[in-house]
């Protein structure tokens, strides 16, 4: 029954306000034709939904809304690699402890990824996108400069998977 | 002079939702215990009404990402009843299958990440994941299985949408069934060893004296229908719940506590519930491990609550496969039906234990009234009450342990508080006088 690739993307995310753009991502990427062989989507609700997916998986790609720590309709990108000189894990983690990610359970992304690390099923190389989020309470609707930045997440995690750059520094942060 | 002192847990961790525990100390007699639900309440059953009927199984759902199942289970035969539908055994089994997903993914979430670490003082399943890497994958794998099973009965894991009032919108077909058999072949075998395991932990001695209730049926292990029933001796039909059990508001949770009508008392609903009152109905394999592993019954200990759950799923994985390999596509995949004005309810057995739904329809096919009992609110003032009777076991100066043995009681329960209104403070306050 499990399909294997090499390629993971995971929108996280509810149908509530901000919270939509990682499904919303991962939606869009799904519908568009220039998503090469051998990448798989997914939605999930919650973190610990990553784990079921994650078999087999080389490079993971996360989109997720963040509450408070950045400005909203900003976009952010983190990225780790396993084969990068500067791999610590720990740094990677300490950067999200800044940010409000939703979980279940006690189970944030951040918690998640640590469980994958001492299950020994860390991907290779994972890159996350936050884009900053102010609505998220039951029946909100996306704050509207949210809805115009998430063609750009689309749009640049569609670009590193055609071009598959060379991957920079183990640690790193950029936004937009 | 007696000291009289305050604990608090600011935040029980892998519960699902928030609240908080507060308990008042005179000396090391206990003068009260609140399980403090701080949670806003959803307004779930007011949303539902005015709403079309056939939108119910689908926004309830939305009440809880663990057990969106129980959830519409609950809602369909609730309305089935309201509108005198009668379902196929064909349906009924999908049902049953669906349940046996749930109660697999919910179960070995709360076994390896939520309840096991506290049988080896470590606060996490991550700690615990470090520690025992294979028995943790190995449960990561089981639940993932039962997520499986969701994505392609529901339609997708988190919160399905395949379920209708009358049956399912699409029934499955063979080929998307049949590529789970080898996955829960070896799921069958992996929930015995992940049971043995959890049979060899460390229990504490605290043994109650519970009135458990859930529903029983003679043919089957109750998960869709059934009498309910008691160990005190109760069994009614699910229409006189109502008369037997009742929910009152308390000032310190957004929650309802449900308590037996006759004399206001607590009761315990959940697996180890179901396993004393329907062990004979338990798959022979589950009954053979329960055996081999010396579980003996009645159980009234919570913390052997683990090893309960690990023998239900052993039961869902044994069903799950009789299922899957001989199911055959059947039509009609849902029973049409005419609107019209009625009143109906159903109890099912959530992951947590028994969940029950009422609700009044009008003849345009409109939710008129609701009303939805959730395992966890049964739960609440047994919780209390069983710490009533815990603290005097696990008291000591240091206010921090004696918290962290609440939270070990509490998470025996594996309490859904986003369920229930909807992270858990503790406070213990002592009291000089």
């Amino acid at each position: 029954m499990s399909e294997t690739y090499h390629n993971l993307i995971v929108g996280f995310g509810s149908p509530h306000g901000d919270d939509q753009s990682g499904w919303l991502v991962a939606d869009r990427l799904a519908a568009d034709a220039r998503v090469p062989n051998g990448v798989a989507i997914r939605k999930a609700a919650v973190p610990l939904d990553l784990l079921d997916h994650l078999e087999g998986v080389v490079c993971l790609h996360v989109c997720d809304a963040v509450h408070d720590a950045m400005s909203t309709g900003a976009i952010r990108r983190w990225e780790w690699n396993a084969e990068s000189e500067n791999s610590s894990l720990t740094r990677f983690f300490a950067e999200f402890t800044r940010m409000r990610c939703g979980g279940s359970h006690g189970f944030g992304l951040m918690e998640v990824l640590d469980l994958a690390a001492k299950l020994r099923r860390l991907p290779q190389r994972i890159v996350i996108w936050a884009v900053g989020g102010n609505r998220f309470a039951a029946g909100d609707a996306m704050t509207e400069n949210i809805e115009r930045a998430l063609p750009k997440v689309a749009d640049a995690i569609l670009n590193e998977l055609n071009h598959a750059r060379a991957v920079p520094g183990a640690v790193s942060a950029s936004s937009s | 002079m007696t000291e009289t002192r305050s604990i608090k847990v600011e935040a029980l961790t892998r519960v699902e939702g928030e609240g908080g525990l507060h308990v008042k100390l005179n000396g090391n007699v206990v003068e009260d215990v609140q399980l403090s639900i701080y949670e806003p309440p959803r307004f779930f059953e007011a949303f539902l009404c005015d709403r079309p009927l056939e939108e119910v199984p689908d926004i309830t759902a939305r009440i809880c990402g663990i057990c969106p199942v129980a959830y519409q289970m609950s809602a369909v035969h609730a309305l089935e009843a309201a509108l005198g539908v009668s379902i196929t055994p064909e349906i009924r089994r999908m049902r049953r299958l669906l349940y046996c997903g749930e109660w697999i993914e919910s179960h070995c979430l709360h076994m390896h990440l939520l309840h096991a670490p506290d049988f080896f003082g470590v606060d996490s399943g991550i700690e615990l994941a470090g520690r025992f890497p294979d028995e943790v994958n190995r449960g990561l794998r089981l639940k993932k299985h039962g997520n499986e099973l969701l994505e392609v009965l529901g339609g997708r894991a988190i919160h399905p949408i395949n379920v209708a009032v009358g049956g399912f919108y699409r029934a499955p077909k063979r080929d998307e069934l049949e590529r789970l058999i080898p996955d829960f072949e070896w799921g069958l075998d992996a929930a015995i060893e992940a049971t043995r395991w959890a049979a060899t932990l460390d229990f504490p001695d605290f043994d109650r004296e519970y009135d458990m209730v859930a529903l029983s049926h003679p043919n089957e292990y109750a998960m869709n229908e059934g009498q309910v029933a008691s160990t005190s001796g109760l069994s009614i039909d699910v229409s006189d719940y109502e008369r037997e059990f009742a929910e009152e508001h308390v000032s310190q949770s957004t929650a309802l506590h449900s308590v037996r009508t006759a004399g206001n008392s607590c009761y315990h609903v959940g697996p180890l519930a179901r396993l004393n009152l329907n062990f004979a109905q338990l798959s022979s394999v589950a009954q053979r491990v329960a055996d081999e592993i010396g579980f003996v019954l009645p159980c009234m200990n919570p913390f052997r609550a683990i090893v309960a759950r690990g023998l239900e799923v052993i039961h869902a994985y044994d069903e799950a496969l009789q299922i899957l390999r001989d199911y055959r596509p059947f039509k009609p995949p849902r029973i049409e039906y005419e609107h019209t004005a009625g009143s109906g309810c159903a109890a099912t057995e959530a992951p947590r234990g028994l969940i029950y739904h009422h609700y009044a329809v009008d003849k345009q096919g409109k939710v008129n009234a609701a009303k939805i009992v959730p395992p966890t609110s049964q739960n609440q003032r047994q919780i209390e009450d069983d710490l009533r009777g815990w603290l005097p076991e696990v008291l000591q100066d240091d206010d921090r342990r004696t918290a962290l043995d609440c939270e070990r009681l509490i998470r025996t329960y594996d309490p859904c508080i986003s369920c229930s209104t909807h992270f858990l403070k503790l406070t213990v306050e002592r009291i000089e006088s």
